[in-house]
């Protein structure tokens, strides 16, 4: 391929959809459960690594985090700023579905830089949302009474207040 | 078979493939059909595809992971009522925050009185529901607003059932009024799991005997000192790695030494401090703050290993041996003539 220029070593990782791609070695290592498929093999990876619950959106999304996050870190005195910046563009990017595909495999591949900035905006979406927001968002079924969520409500009482209207 | 939805998404990789940089490459499979992990795959793709159904079942580290970074607790309450799940789930969580500030903020009806007692009645039974669910707790912070001495047996019960539970960090704050302290128990300072533990508005009289072997942060707030109280701290806890005081009456002297995982030392607005002395050869960061034009002296010579030096004080001495080593040292001074 014409795009590899330098020596450093590439490994192949293959999607749910059987899409390829090739990853820097220094790129992989950011991704646990990858680097410790290689770890397993003792460095002898020849052929693709299948992730069986990885989609080719989610890799391509997490590689071009990560492939970012280590241009930046290249340059220590724009890092900071360029990273924030960055960051904050890929957030904003995300649809509520895209964000929590995102966890699943971010989770599932353990790149534990990017699911801590993924918990956090979901964290920061769901601040001051009502019950029913939250519900819709992760998309969980209600199962009390409404007797018994009626009870929970008034024993945390305190919490309720302030709670943004949808 | 699912090779309608495949070559949609092959094709959509091919078309952000000519947006990637070179660092990776997105390679069609194509020709590498005759794969030895072919078949297996396609076994493992099945599963996958019924797992995206459950995407609304996030694993239960990443919903902790989620109720850790709320920055509000209500917010994190507020998820015990979404389902019984979730209900589980926050209470399978191991932080627990007691915010009174918070909590009498919350309730529209009755005096302060009722309210502070319904605060005090939520965190025992709290404690009380956690025992019995899952005493498995990470970290307590408890936030009072004021000191009520008629309420220490009630708060030494709070922090005695803490320690049952091998709780590793401990986020105490009481707010300061009529100048009376909450003196803390002495059991307290005997503790083999605690790895972090802050202080704000309390009295350390009866912290004679300390052995907290496992402690590496230490944030004492408001509380007065007295030197052989930090001495017994030093003695009694040789694995701080991070050591802050913050608006500390009554220490003269900080001399700090003999702990050799001493990694960050911050000193803020301790009004009567006129000597720091620190001697601590894995020492990385030192940051003093001051207002008051009290001067002090700064003693670093024991610190080979200071690599960021903050001094925001007016008259501040700058110790002489940081200028030697300048070099090395990111030197931060907001001294003015």
């Amino acid at each position: 391929m014409s795009g590899i220029s330098d020596t450093e070593r590439m490994i192949t990782l293959k999607t749910v959809e059987g899409t390829l791609f090739d990853v820097k070695s220094s790129i992989a290592k950011d991704i646990k459960t990858v680097q410790a498929f290689i770890d397993d093999s003792d460095d002898d990876v020849t052929s693709p690594i299948p992730l069986p619950n990885v989609f080719t959106r989610e890799l391509s999304r997490i590689l071009d985090y990560l492939n970012n996050h280590h241009r930046f870190r290249s340059d220590i005195e724009k890092a900071d700023e360029e990273m924030a910046r960055y960051d904050a563009e890929f957030a904003k990017s995300m649809s509520h579905e895209e964000l929590k595909a995102l966890i699943l495999a971010a989770n599932y591949l353990n790149v534990k830089d990017l699911l801590e900035f993924l918990n956090q905006t979901v964290a920061d979406v769901i601040q001051n949302k009502s019950v029913e927001f939250v519900r819709n968002f992760f998309g969980i079924e209600n199962d009390y009474t409404p007797e018994e969520e009626e009870k929970l409500r008034n024993e945390n009482e305190w919490a309720f207040n302030g709670v943004e209207q949808d | 078979m699912v090779s309608g939805g495949m070559q949609i998404q092959t094709r959509l990789g091919r078309k952000r493939k000519l947006k990637q940089e070179d660092s990776f490459n997105l390679v069609e499979e194509g020709s590498r059909h005759n794969e030895i992990r072919g078949e297996k795959d396609l076994n493992q793709m099945d599963q996958s595809v019924q797992s995206i159904d459950r995407i609304s079942q996030l694993p239960e580290h990443v919903i902790h992971h989620i109720f850790a970074q709320l920055r509000n607790v209500d917010d994190a309450v507020r998820t015990s009522v979404l389902s019984k799940r979730w209900r589980a789930l926050w209470y399978s969580y191991a932080v627990l925050v007691f915010d009174e500030r918070k909590f009498i903020a919350g309730i529209r009806h009755g005096n302060s009185y009722n309210k502070k007692k319904r605060f005090k009645d939520y965190v025992s039974n709290s404690l009380q529901t956690r025992i019995e669910e899952n005493p498995d707790i990470q970290k307590l912070v408890l936030h009072m607003t004021s000191c009520n001495l008629k309420a220490a047996p009630q708060v030494a019960h709070w922090l005695s059932i803490a320690s049952g539970m091998c709780i590793k960090e401990l986020d105490l704050h009481f707010g300061i009024k009529n100048s009376r302290r909450y003196s803390l128990p002495e059991t307290f300072f005997l503790s083999k799991t605690l790895t972090g533990i802050r202080l704000s508005g309390c009295k350390l009289d009866a912290c004679d005997n300390i052995m907290l072997p496992y402690l590496r942060r230490l944030c004492l707030q408001k509380i007065d000192l007295a030197e052989h109280n930090v001495q017994n701290f030093i003695s009694g806890c040789r694995s701080i790695e991070d050591l802050r005081f913050i608006e500390c009456a009554g220490l003269k002297n900080l001399q700090v030494s003999n702990l050799l995982r001493l990694n960050r030392v911050d000193v803020h607005h301790c009004k009567q401090l006129n000597t720091v002395d620190l001697s601590a050869p894995n020492l990385d960061t030192f940051w003093y703050r001051g207002k008051k034009s009290t001067s002090c002296k700064v003693n670093l010579e024991g610190c080979k290993s200071l690599r960021r030096l903050s001094l925001d004080h007016p008259q501040v001495t700058p110790p002489e041996n940081c200028f030697e080593r300048k070099q090395q040292v990111e030197f931060c001074s907001n001294r003015h003539p």
